[in-house]
This record gives C-alpha cells, structure tokens and sequence, in this order.
C-alpha cells in the first residue's frame, strides 16, 4: 500500500501542537505505517519536497522566512491543515500585533541586554509588520483549532486525512 | 570562502540555522548559530494583569509548558505574599517530575536516539523517530511509553497535558484524586523497568561516540543549577548556585528574586537568542550552561538511591566536571530515572492527597474608631 506523503511544520509557534500530535502515544505506530513523514521538525529533510498529500502547519506567520515557508508548502502540498490557535487566528504569538516590529526589538535587544545592545539582523529573518493567520497568507482546507487541540481530535483528523477523508470537526474542538 | 548551511537544524526544541564558515583548504574558520524566532513576550505582557503570566507565558513552549506554569506562578505567590499548603507545593513538584519524565523521553528518544541508534551518518531520510519504529521498534515503543507514563501523570492532576491550567497562582486548581495516585503508583514499575533498561543500554553504547565526547561542546564555562539547603538538587525551588569550570563554587545561596545583580543577558548581531551570564564575572567569561549536564555538575547528589547510584558511576567514569556536551545524554537518563523514584517517593506520602491545595486570601482584622 503506497504511503500517504505527511509534513509537518512549525513557524511562529511553541510546539505544544506537535506535542498533542505525540499525545497519540501508541497509535504514532499507526501513523508510521501508513504514512512517510517526508518533512517537520522530526525528521532530518532540509527541503520542502514536491508532491505532499498532506501538510499540517503549526504556527502563525511572522517573520519573512515563515512567510515564503508557507507559500512553499501551499504550492507543494494538495492539502494544507492549519493546527492549532496559532495557524486558525494568531492566538499568543499575533499579541505583539500593537508592537511596531521596531519597538518590539528595541525592548528585548537593547533595553533588556546588559552586553552586546545590538538587534539582531545577521542570518535571521526580518519580522512582518504583524503575526498572521496562515489563512492570511495561503488557501488553507482544514482548521483545526486548539491550544492545543486535544489529541483525541489530531488522532481524528490525521486518521481521516490518511484514509482521503475530510474530517468533521463539528463538536470535537473549540479556541482554547 | 566557502559557507555550508543547516537549514533548518531539525530534532531540536526551537528554531535554529547554522552557517559554517571553511578556508580555501577546508579548515573551519567560523561558525555562526542562529535562532530565528523571536515572539517578544517580555513586551507584549507589559500592562497586563500579572495572573494572567502563568498562562500567557505557558505559550512560551509546549514541550515544557509546565516550567514556566510553575516559575510565573511562583512569581505570583511572592507578589500575593501568600504561603502555600503543603499539598500544593508537593502536587507542583509531582507535575514538574512528571514533565521532566516525559521531556526528558521525547528528548533521548525521539529526538537523540535516531543519531545514537542508527548512526549520525545514516540515511537522512530514515534518521527519525519513525525510522527507529521501523529498525528498533522496542526502543521506540520504550520512548512513546515513558513519554506516555509523564504525560498521564500531568493529564490526571490537571485534566491536559499541554498548558495544564490546573497550576495557578497560590497553589493548583484542584486536589490530587486518589484513584489517580493509585493508578501512578501501579504504572510506576513498568515505566521504571524502561528507564533502568535504557541507561544501562546507553551506558554499554556511550563508550563508541569517543570522538562525538572528544569534540562535541567541550568548551569550558561555568555551570549553574538549583539545589536544597544541603547542596541536592532541586527541580522546583532552592537557591541557585554557579560553578566555574574546574568546578569550584563561585557563588551560592543565590535567590531567585535577586536575579538582576548576578544575572544579565547579551544581545547578539546573528540570533534572536539572547546569551545569559553571570555578571560579576562578566560577558563572555560568565556564560554558563543549564540543564541535566550542568545540574550533576553543580548538585551534590539526587536524594534518591538508584540516581545516586548512577551519579556516582556517572563521576567515576565521566570526572566530577564534565564539560563534553555530548554528555548531556547521559545525565539526562540519569535525572530520568530520579524524576521516577521522586515520583514514587511524593506519592508515598498521603498527605499529597489533602484538599486545601491553594492559598485563601488573607483577613484582615481592625478595630475601627468608634
């Protein structure tokens, strides 16, 4: 039986999305079976591959990286899940959005260093003026709201999307 | 000039590239480690109400949301000014062990084990925690466990497991029930069998990565860790104290709340991580290192017999400084396997079952002019 081709990502977020993703616990071994992770935090690729079934994307967009990022997995990939708060409306990272990005910087990087006093600019990628929902920026199929989304309901989700089924999530997650 | 760049660096908790600098004959002349995230939560809570922190800043990370529940909690209590029950300070340090079980699992075996089992030359495309199901599914399935048997421990207080809203300021939301506490206790066993049986895996394997300990973060810094009036170590509250890095006390006794006269922060041009360092000796002398390593470092000992035991082997075979990087493996299986026997040893004690696990506010008498 040919392997479904799974990704999974973080872009501006704190992995507790992947983590319920883990709190499967044993039925992971199910996904392993059916499935080839072919890209994500737990796996080694360096490169958003072409061809993926599905992609699950945790996080908001914030940064320019996040953004191309995300315009990549939605070219490559046939259908993209937005999970958790941070993916469906911005939730914690999207509380800067009154911040100007400058402001913000200059707190962290200059008033809160004691050494250095300097914004970070070398081979890290500028912040957008706001922290973004990915459906701001790309089609999104699936929302899967949460912080996190209880495991229960990730098990679902991923076991329909893994037998080409889209998931009624009607009563199985609210915000929150 | 040639530049080689991993991107992203993958199997970490965060977001990171590194850029690696080679001369015309190949020789590494820079290295440069960027993290490229940043959220700006010490701006955007600025005005907020401050019981609102434990939740907010639990979004921090959800591998470890735990930690910071507990820290800003903490940071609670001392701006309430309020003592807390017995049976709450002993359900928080039962959840922190309980995260510290199952972080510490996620960390060596999803994460560390796809290197240290299937070789840190392997197919990238199988050097994963999937590719372990596939080629040593007993570790695997060891891994998922353990990571299991902390994660249920933290649902059965808290009712979730990732930004568990049951630890709050004053206390947690509600009393340990004791059907769980059993439960615990009957799955304890089996989740310890795991733990022994990978450390003593670990300790016949870790002699092959001679030249991953020989070069992997050896650099010398300081150390700094929490631990008890007796000098053990402490997960959930104590005073700090900072080594240096042949090991002698640099200070100790240090409370949390003087953190700004002994701790500062450096800002870098190429990451987003801010570099914390002991201020008295200053920026870049003073950078120290945190974590399971850097505990055994400072610590004393665990207070708990099997750890103790393995500490002792641990010294006799790695020194009473380690600085190898490579080493954290070790110390982390070892801070496992404590984080099982306190669990065992809080549960023990039925007074964690009390009802009164948060701080009333106080009353406040006056004798009013008449």
């Amino acid at each position: 039986m040919k392997k479904i081709r799974l990704a999974t990502v973080w872009l501006d977020g704190c992995a507790g999305c992947h983590m319920s993703l883990l709190d499967i616990d044993e039925a992971i071994l199910n996904v392993a079976a059916r499935a080839e992770v072919v890209y994500g935090p737990l796996v080694d690729a360096q490169e958003f591959p072409k061809a993926v079934d599905v992609t699950l994307i945790e996080g908001a967009v914030s940064s320019q990286d996040d953004l191309e990022k995300v315009n990549n997995i939605r070219k490559r990939s046939k259908l993209v899940v937005s999970l958790g708060d941070c993916a469906v409306n911005g939730n914690v990272p999207a509380m800067r959005n009154q911040i100007a990005p400058r402001k913000l910087l200059e707190r962290i990087y200059i008033e809160g260093a004691q050494e250095g006093k300097v914004i970070p600019t070398s081979g890290v990628p500028a912040l957008l003026r706001q922290a973004i929902p990915v459906h701001q920026v790309v089609k999104v199929d699936l929302h899967v709201p949460g912080c996190p989304p209880p495991a229960s309901a990730i098990a679902y989700v991923v076991g329909e999307l893994l037998e080409g089924r889209m998931p009624n999530l009607a009563g199985k997650v609210k915000f929150g | 000039m040639k530049k080689i760049t991993i991107d992203p660096v993958t199997r970490i908790e965060g977001h990171a590239k590194i850029d690696i600098f080679l001369d015309d004959a190949g020789q590494v002349v820079d290295t440069h480690f960027h993290v490229t995230q940043v959220r700006g939560f010490e701006k955007f809570t600025e005005g907020r109400p401050f019981y609102e922190m434990p939740s907010i800043t639990a979004r921090i990370c959800g591998i470890c949301p735990v930690s910071h529940l507990l820290a800003s909690s903490k940071a609670c209590d001392a701006i309430m000014a309020v003592t807390l029950p017995p049976a709450a300070t002993k359900l928080r340090e039962l959840v922190h062990c309980a995260q510290f079980v199952q972080s510490h699992a996620l960390s060596f075996f999803h994460l560390s084990a796809p290197d240290l089992l299937l070789g840190f030359d392997s197919d990238p495309a199988h050097r994963n925690v999937f590719g372990l199901i596939e080629q040593n599914p007993e570790m695997a399935k060891a891994g998922v466990a353990l990571r299991k048997f902390g994660q249920q421990i933290i649902e059965g207080l808290a009712k979730e497991r990732v930004h568990p809203s049951w630890i709050v300021p004053g206390g947690v939301n509600a009393p340990l029930a004791p059907a769980v506490r059993d439960r615990i206790l009957a799955e304890l066993p089996a989740a310890r069998a795991l733990a022994d049986k990978a450390l003593a895996f670990f300790k016949t394997v870790v002699d092959q990565f001679q030249e991953e300990i020989a070069s992997f973060g050896t650099a010398p810094t300081m150390f700094a860790g929490m631990v008890d009036e007796a000098g053990g170590l402490q997960w959930y509250d104590g005073r700090l104290k900072f080594k240096d890095a042949e090991g002698a006390v640099v200070s100790e006794g240090m409370q949390a709340r003087d953190y700004a006269s002994f701790i500062g922060e450096a800002s870098l041009r190429e990451s987003y991580l801010k570099a914390p360092y002991y201020k008295p000796v200053g920026y870049p002398a003073g950078v120290y290192r945190v974590g399971p390593l850097a505990r055994l470092n400072v610590a004393d000992g665990f207070g708990t017999p099997a750890a103790d035991r393995e500490l002792a082997e641990f010294r006799q075979r790695c020194g009473s400084v380690v600085h190898s990087s490579f080493h954290y493996h070790y110390a982390r299986l070892i801070e496992l396997l404590h984080g099982l026997e306190k669990i065992e040893r809080l549960l023990a004690d039925r007074s964690i079952l009390d009802t009164h696990v948060r701080s009333h506010a106080g009353v406040n008498s006056l004798e009013a002019s008449g």
